[in-house]
């Protein structure tokens, strides 16, 4: 089981988008899929159609009082599952602290799925916290949605920083630019810029687009109702791409 | 859920528009509309995917074409993966979880289609607030295809669960069973289709459980076990020719070598004036199918030794696989014309001929089966105990050969003779058998390996058909072989010291009545 995390400290920037649109890419190609909201605000719960409910809340879930297997609800699609997000996570990181160890108590929540998911897509919330260090701690990898934009920059190195000060080293960062518009002309010249300095981004831009938005009104993934469009493509792009990086091709 | 009844069958006389209407009157279902759709389901020869309860298909629609498993019974989709076509091997599928699961379920058996249904699909769906699917509901009417006749399957009503959700699957189900009073599928829609067709789904296997009464005579049952060894020969014999897949060769030669230790085992079962004659045949047909199984193992172990050798130098060693595979060709179309031999042919019918007639002048031949199979075992146990012990760290590899073949004779006899002694017990002595024969398997293997690997570099190297790169991989490939080899040979201390302890002989001892070990 694979543990892939969308997270950025700033919001707005496609981060659950991804989420929903790699799941159900992976989940197309036989893989055994679970996104689990971890955003209070609960946007995937939303496009999967799922009220963001959890029952006992993230107490209950951190105290194991049940195993994230039973709170588990399926989806429009086979094989694609959610973990629904509850407004209670948004103490999620007080009821964490207040465990012993939180990393292992978060590992002790997931292993039990490794018997069930090829993939577990966190869709974290926009804040570093204690929340995210954890999640830092137990991603196989960070997918990292980036506006390019002075703002979405700034905030991407701040998460440099604290991967460093934190000595969290070990998990692989996949940077990717999202909402791209060609037509700015900042867009263009950060687009330039930033792959210099950080070689190692990935190369998929996902666009812009007004059938990703749509996302919202049809409750769907973008490769389910607008297949050949050029975000749909750049959806399968980014996945064959993070594929790819993580060696499963 | 798992025991809960989700297909039920439609009376042929009731029209599926009424039934829907009915539903829709009593649910606020979502009328998702109507498909026609063509399923293709695909098996194994040995159907090792009914026999883990799971389908296989090609499923073909408007929108698109979908490899789908899904559970036998239930119909539940297990995994999916959309816009690929059906490869002939799990292998030849791109890297991924589909493929992953696939190969763990086939391995290198082909898959073969089984059955094609056309059907023309109602679908409905319950949806909660949120307009999310709670459930699904499918009306099914599926028709075989592939002759002109159209033979039409018992009409299907089926409950598709959605997780989390298994209040709103109760409810349907509930009205299905009794307000609609519709009776359980009772089958699968594959099963009803193989029936369709007079198909046995699970119908073959390499290892058949021949019935026997202890105390029928001997002749008769070892006749019976030969004639399912001769069954296992003929059966594999097309797809053998074909080259369907590399384990029909496989299965064929493990029944010539059954047939042939049963006839050695049993000379004073059957006659042997008439046996010697087939023994010498079937040596025949051991040795011509010999070169192609060499190759077939040499290729499915290809990309493990390409794994050996570390990745810059691994496309060295592709010109290997590129002279295995011409070798194999040339090999494949030899064993194809021997196939179609008339010496073959006769064999056969001769063989046929010959288990039909039954003689009782041999000594034994009227001696009750399990007497005489009592015998035979312990006899051979004695003889892996002895020769087992006989071996020490210096003693030659051609000694440890000779044991591989006596374990495997052992394994022949209990095999062939399982049905006489309690399922439990004779498990168990055959697993701790297969672990021997599993170390004294790989050592041999690496024997083969290691000199198959010479002659090949020295014959690609006459033909200049293997560069300098090429010629180190293999001697790099070579060493390691050999450092596995000791590896397999360090371990066989161990493991027969595990098969030959005493509460192990106690216990072949108790289930063989043999009295002295």
């Amino acid at each position: 089981m694979r543990i892939l995390a969308t997270y950025n400290l700033k919001g707005g920037v496609g981060k659950t988008a991804t989420a929903v649109n790699l799941a159900w890419l992976a989940a197309s190609e036989g893989a055994r899929v679970l996104v689990w909201d971890m955003d209070p605000q609960g946007a995937a719960s939303f496009y999967f159609r799922t009220r963001p409910k959890v029952k006992g809340g993230s107490k209950a879930l951190l105290r194991g009082k049940h195993d994230l297997d039973e709170l588990v609800v399926g989806t429009e699609y086979d094989n694609l599952d959610l973990l629904p997000a509850d407004f209670s996570y948004r103490h999620m990181d007080a009821h964490l602290k207040d465990r012993n160890r939180p990393v292992k108590q978060m590992l002790r929540l997931l292993r039990p799925l490794s018997e069930n998911y090829d993939y577990v897509f966190l869709d974290c919330a926009p804040s570093i916290s204690v929340v995210s260090e954890t999640v830092f701690k137990v991603a196989d990898a960070l997918l990292i949605p980036l506006i390019p934009t002075t703002l979405s920059l700034r905030t991407f190195y701040q998460i440099l920083d604290f991967l460093e000060r934190k000595k969290l080293r070990h998990v692989e960062l996949l940077p990717f630019f999202s909402m791209v518009d060609r037509r700015k002309k900042l867009h263009n010249q950060i687009i330039e810029e930033l792959p210099a300095k950080w070689p190692r981004m990935l190369h998929t831009k996902v666009p812009y687009a007004s059938e990703i938005e749509k996302m919202g009104v049809n409750r769907a993934a973008v490769g389910d109702y607008a297949r050949s469009t050029p975000s749909a493509v750049a959806y399968r792009a980014l996945w064959n791409e993070v594929k790819m990086r993580l060696g499963l091709v | 859920m798992a025991n809960e009844t989700l297909q039920f069958l439609i009376p042929a006389r009731t029209p599926v528009e009424s039934l829907k209407s009915e539903l829709l009157q009593e649910f606020a279902l979502a009328d998702v509309g109507e498909s026609q759709r063509r399923r293709l389901f695909y098996d194994t020869f040995d159907w090792r995917l009914f026999r883990h309860s799971l389908t296989l298909e090609e499923e073909q629609t408007d929108h698109g074409r979908r490899l789908v498993m899904r559970d036998l019974d239930s119909g539940a989709v297990q995994r999916w993966v959309d816009n690929v076509e059906m490869p002939r091997l799990a292998r030849e599928l791109s890297r991924g979880p589909f493929r992953e699961r696939l190969l763990e379920l086939t391995a290198m058996r082909a898959l073969l289609p089984v059955a094609e249904l056309r059907s023309h699909t109602y679908q409905l769906r319950l949806r909660d607030k949120e307009e999310k699917t709670v459930a699904r509901i499918e009306l099914e009417l599926a028709a075989l295809n592939g002759d002109a006749r159209v033979r039409r399957l018992p009409k299907r009503f089926q409950v598709l669960p959605v997780r989390g959700h298994p209040e709103h699957t109760r409810q349907l189900t509930d009205f299905a069973a009794g307000k609609l009073a519709l009776p359980p599928a009772t089958s699968s829609l594959l099963e009803d289709a193989l029936a369709a067709i007079g198909q046995q789904p699970a119908g073959y296997s390499n290892k058949p459980a021949v019935q026997l009464d202890p105390a029928e005579p001997a002749q008769h049952a070892i006749r019976r076990i030969l004639a399912s060894q001769l069954k296992i020969i003929e059966i594999n014999v097309p797809g053998t020719c074909q080259y369907v897949d590399t384990e029909h060769l496989h299965d064929l030669r493990v029944a010539v070598r059954r047939t042939r230790s049963l006839l050695g085992q049993f000379r004073k079962v059957l006659p042997e004036a008439e046996t010697a004659p087939f023994r010498q045949e079937f040596a025949w047909l051991g040795t011509i199918t010999g070169p192609c199984r060499d190759l077939d193992v040499h290729l499915l172990d290809f990309d493990s030794y390409q794994a050996r050798l570390k990745p810059s130098m691994q496309p060295a060693l592709e010109p290997v696989r590129r002279y295995l595979v011409r070798q194999h060709s040339t090999e494949q179309r030899r064993l194809r014309e021997w196939l179609a031999s008339p010496r073959f042919r006769a064999l056969l019918a001769n063989w046929q001929k010959f288990i039909d007639t039954p003689d009782d002048g041999p000594p034994e031949a009227s001696r009750p089966v399990r007497e005489l199979a009592d015998a035979k075992i312990r006899a051979q146990y004695q003889t892996v105990l002895k020769r087992g012990r006989s071996i020490g760290n210096k003693t030659a590899d051609a000694k440890l050969h000779k044991l591989r073949i006596h374990t495997k004779k052992l394994r022949y006899l209990t095999e062939l003779f399982r049905e006489l002694y309690p399922d439990k017990q004779i498990t168990r002595f055959v697993t701790s058998l297969k672990r021997l024969q599993q170390n004294l398997g790989e050592f041999h293997d690496y024997c083969i390996q290691i000199d198959a690997l010479g002659a090949i570099a020295d014959d690609m190297a006459q033909k200049k058909l293997a560069g300098a790169e090429t010629m180190k991989a293999i001697k790099t490939l070579t060493g390691k072989l050999e450092k596995s080899k000791r590896q397999a040979r360090r371990q066989y201390a161990e493991i027969f010291s595990s098969f030959d302890e005493a509460k192990n002989r106690k216990k072949a001892r108790q289930l063989f009545h043999g009295k002295n070990n």
